[in-house]
C-alpha cells in the first residue's frame, strides 16, 4: 500500500512541476551538459532524495501530502477476490502442546497483474475456552502483486510465528485461520466453502498435554543413616513438553499418614531432581531411631500428579562422642622417618549406650598428604577410654626433614559436630640412611661391593690375560687369537677360581 | 671453593699428569730406540718389545685397585652433596634402601670395568699405550712397588669405609672421617701412578 502511495505522490509531483513554473530541474543524462532556459527537465534522483528528506525532516507535512494525494485503489468489474486457503500436511490433528507445527497458507490470484492488489494476511487462533479469535501477528504478512507464480498464479506463506501450541495453559480444541485484506475487502479463510484436504478453511487441532513422569526414586546413602549424614533424595523427571515443572517432596511419618515437611523445587523440562536433607534441615537429633516415608507431587501448570509413597530414610540411633587428648609418642626423640610412632586419642559416649565406632588414623607430610595409616573399630561406651594406634610406621624416607601433622577420623560426630580431630605431628629428622656403619646391613653392602670389585678385577685379567701373556705375545710365541684354553683341573666353580690364582704372579 | 673441591682438582691434575707422562714416556723411549737402531721402528713392534709380563695376580690386583680408586672417588664426592650440588642422597628412596650402598658402588665399578674392557678390546695394537690393562707392562716394577700397589686395595677399602660412614650420618658431617677418606684416597692414587712419574723423572736424567 505504501509503495502505491509513494508512486502516486511521485507521479503527481512530476505532473505538478510545469504548473509551478519556477522550478527548473535538470536531467542527469549520464554526464551530459545540463540545459537552462525554458526547458523543463526532471532529475528523478533528486526528486526521490527530496521526498526522502521531506519524510525524515517534516513527517507531518509528508503525511498531509499523502492524504492529499491519496487515490482509491484501482477498482474494476473484472477484479475477483483471490482465493486464500489453509494448508496442512498430514491428517494427525491431535497434537501435544510442544509438538512442532507446519502451517501454510496458499494464495491463488487469477486477476491480471494490472489489477491485482496487495494482500494483507493475519493469522488468527481461537484458543480452548475462548469465544473470539485473536490475531497472532500485529504487523500483517504482505503478499505483493508480483510474487505470484506466472503459471499457477499462486504463492504461499509459512507461518513461523506459530511453531507450536506450547504457550497454551489449557488443552482442548484450537482453531487456526487467516484474515485477508486487499485494501478494499476483508474476509477470512473460513468464509470459503467446498474445500477439501489438504486445503482447509480453518485448521482445527485437538491440543493435548504431555504429563510429566517421575522415575528412579532413590535415597542416598541407603540403609540406616544418621540424622546429620548427607541424606539426598534423588529422582528423575521427564516432560515431553519441556514445561517449567513444580516438584514437591513430601516427607511423611513411618505410616505415611502425617506429612511432616514439604519442599518444592522448580525444574525445567526433563532432568534429575535432588533434595539434600541437610540443606533444608529435614532431620534433627530428635529423629534418631525413627523411620520415615516420602512421595513426590509434580505439575506442569496444566496437569498434576504424584508418586506412590516410598520408604526411607531410616534414621539410626548413634553415639554422641566426646573426644579429647589427641597425642603421639615416638620410638625416640630423634624422630627418624624409619622409627615407629604411637598415636592415641581419648573418647567416650555422652549417651548411656555403647556403639561401634570406626577410628582411622591419617598422617600428613608435604610429599605424602593425608595417608591412611591404620583403621580400627572400637566399642565406645560412657566410660572414657584411650584408643591407641600402636607402633605404626607412618613415614617414609621422602618425609625426612619435613614437618608433619596427623588426624584421627571417626565414623560418628563428636561434641563439636566434627568427625575428625587433628594435631601437629613430629618434625621428621633429616637423616636419610637408617643404618649405622657397623650395622650388619651396611657391612653386607660394603663387603659385597668389595668382593664384586675383586671378582671384576680377576674376571678382566682372566679375560685378557695381560699379566702372563703380554710378554709371550711380545715374543711372538702365542697370540691372543690362537690362544688355547688352559687344562681344566675340575668342573666346579672353586676349582676355576683356584685356577685363576695359580696362573703365575 | 672448599678444601675438598680443591683437592678434587689436585686429584684430577695428578691423574691427567700421569696419563700425559705415560704417553710421553713411551714416545721418548720409542724415539730413543729409533735413534739407536738408525731406522724406523713401528709402534706395533715397539710395544711388543717393550712389554714386560707383570704376572696375573699383580695385574688383577692392579685392576682391582684402579676400579676401587674410582669407586672411592665416587663415594667421597658423589655419596653426599658436600662439595658437589648433586649426590646419591638426592635419590632418598635408593639411599635408604636395604642394598643402596652396594648398588651405588656396583654401578660405578661396572662402568669403570666396562671402560677398561672396552679400551682393551677396541683399541688397535699401535694404541696399546692407552690401555689401562697394560699400564704397568711398560715399566719395570720392583717387588716393593708391586707390594705398595697391592696395598692400595686395603687403603682404598678404608677410604670407602670412611666415606660410607659419612653417608650414613648425612646430613650430619664428620670432618675426621672425611679427611681420613680423602687421605687414604690421595695416598693410594699417588702410589698407583708413582711408576709413571718415577720413569718420567729418571728419563730426564
Amino acid at each position: 500500500m505504501k509503495e502505491i502511495v509513494l508512486i502516486l505522490i511521485l507521479i503527481l509531483f512530476i505532473n505538478a512541476l510545469p504548473v509551478q513554473g519556477d522550478v527548473d530541474i535538470p536531467v542527469d543524462a549520464g554526464g551530459g551538459s545540463s540545459s537552462g532556459g525554458g526547458h523543463q527537465q526532471i532529475d528523478f534522483d533528486r526528486i526521490f532524495k527530496a521526498l526522502q528528506e521531506g519524510k525524515a525532516q517534516k513527517p507531518q507535512k509528508f503525511e498531509d501530502m499523502k492524504k492529499l494525494l491519496w487515490k482509491e485503489p484501482i477498482t474494476s468489474d473484472e477484479y475477483v477476490l483471490p482465493t486464500v486457503l489453509m494448508y496442512y500436511k498430514g491428517n494427525n490433528t491431535t497434537i501435544t502442546r510442544n509438538e512442532p507445527l507446519d502451517i501454510t497458507t496458499i494464495i491463488t490470484n487469477q486477476n491480471p497483474s494490472e489489477i491485482r492488489r496487495v494482500l494483507y494476511l493475519y493469522l488468527e487462533v481461537l484458543d480452548p475456552g475462548e469465544r473470539e479469535f485473536r490475531s497472532l501477528n500485529s504487523m500483517p504478512e504482505i503478499v505483493q502483486t508480483n510474487e505470484y507464480d506466472e503459471k499457477t498464479n499462486t504463492t504461499i506463506r509459512n507461518w513461523g510465528i506459530l511453531p507450536s501450541f506450547g504457550y497454551l495453559k489449557t488443552t482442548g480444541q484450537e482453531k487456526v485461520r487467516v484474515k485477508i485484506s486487499d485494501g478494499v475487502n476483508k474476509w477470512y479463510t473460513s468464509n470459503y466453502t467446498g474445500v477439501y484436504p489438504p486445503y482447509y478453511q480453518e485448521l482445527v487441532f485437538n491440543v493435548t498435554n504431555s504429563q510429566p513422569k517421575m522415575s528412579n526414586l532413590t535415597i542416598t546413602p541407603s540403609g540406616g543413616v544418621r540424622y546429620n549424614d548427607p541424606i539426598e533424595y534423588k529422582a528423575r523427571i521427564e516432560d515431553l513438553d519441556d514445561d517449567m515443572l513444580n516438584v514437591t517432596l513430601h516427607v511423611l511419618d513411618q505410616q505415611g499418614i502425617t506429612e511432616l515437611k514439604n519442599i518444592t523445587q522448580q525444574v525445567k523440562g526433563s532432568g534429575p531432581v535432588s533434595f539434600k536433607a541437610n540443606e533444608y534441615g529435614l532431620f534433627g537429633e530428635a529423629d534418631a531411631g525413627k523411620n520415615f516415608t516420602y512421595y513426590y507431587s509434580f505439575d506442569d501448570g496444566i496437569n498434576s500428579n504424584k508418586t506412590a509413597i516410598q520408604d526411607g530414610p531410616t534414621i539410626r540411633r548413634g553415639p554422641k562422642l566426646f573426644v579429647d587428648k589427641l597425642d603421639f609418642t615416638a620410638e625416640s626423640e630423634n624422630y627418624y622417618w624409619w622409627q615407629w610412632y604411637t598415636f592415641n586419642v581419648r573418647v567416650k559416649n555422652l549417651n548411656p549406650e555403647e556403639f561401634d565406632v570406626v577410628f582411622t588414623l591419617y598422617t600428613n607430610t608435604k610429599n605424602n598428604p593425608w595417608t591412611v595409616v591404620e583403621s580400627k573399630t572400637v566399642r565406645v561406651g560412657p566410660e572414657s577410654q584411650v584408643i591407641y594406634f600402636n607402633q605404626t610406621k607412618p613415614f617414609v624416607v621422602t618425609d625426612a626433614n619435613e614437618s608433619s601433622s596427623y588426624r584421627v577420623k571417626f565414623s560418628e560426630r563428636d561434641q563439636s559436630g566434627m568427625d575428625t580431630v587433628e594435631a601437629a605431628g613430629p618434625s621428621i629428622n633429616p637423616k636419610i640412611v637408617p643404618y649405622a656403619i657397623y650395622h650388619p646391613v651396611m657391612i653386607l653392602n660394603l663387603a659385597l661391593m668389595l668382593l664384586m670389585i675383586l671378582g671384576a678385577g680377576l674376571f678382566i685379567e682372566r679375560n685378557i690375560r695381560r699379566g702372563s701373556e703380554s710378554q709371550e705375545s711380545a715374543s711372538g710365541k702365542q697370540g691372543n687369537a690362537n690362544r688355547q684354553a688352559p687344562p681344566k683341573s675340575g668342573n666346579d666353580i672353586s676349582s676355576k677360581i683356584s685356577a685363576m690364582f695359580r696362573r703365575g704372579g | 671453593m672448599d678444601l675438598l673441591t680443591l683437592i678434587a682438582v689436585f686429584l684430577v691434575a695428578i691423574l691427567a699428569g700421569a696419563a700425559g707422562l705415560h704417553i710421553k714416556n713411551l714416545n721418548a723411549v720409542h724415539r730413543r730406540i729409533e735413534a739407536l737402531e738408525h731406522c724406523c721402528v713401528s709402534k706395533d713392534a715397539f710395544y711388543r718389545e717393550m712389554t714386560i709380563a707383570q704376572g696375573s695376580n699383580f695385574t688383577a690386583l692392579a685392576l682391582v685397585a684402579w676400579m676401587m680408586l674410582f669407586v672411592a672417588i665416587a663415594y667421597l664426592y658423589l655419596l653426599v652433596p658436600t662439595s658437589l650440588s648433586y649426590s646419591y642422597m638426592q635419590i632418598p628412596v635408593v639411599a635408604s634402601s636395604f642394598m643402596g650402598f652396594f648398588i651405588f658402588g656396583a654401578i660405578i665399578a661396572t662402568v669403570v670395568a666396562t671402560v677398561i674392557l672396552a679400551l682393551d678390546k677396541l683399541l688397535p695394537e699401535h694404541y696399546r699405550g692407552f690401555k689401562l690393562t697394560e699400564l704397568y707392562s711398560f715399566y719395570t716394577l720392583s717387588k716393593n712397588t708391586k707390594k705398595f700397589i697391592g696395598l692400595t686395595v686395603p687403603a682404598l677399602s678404608i677410604s670407602i669405609l670412611f666415606s660410607a660412614f659419612v653417608g650414613t650420618i648425612y646430613p650430619g658431617r664428620d670432618l675426621l672421617a672425611e679427611t681420613l677418606a680423602l687421605a687414604f684416597l690421595v695416598v693410594s692414587m699417588v702410589v698407583l701412578v708413582a711408576p709413571i712419574y718415577k720413569e718420567a723423572w729418571e728419563g730426564r736424567r
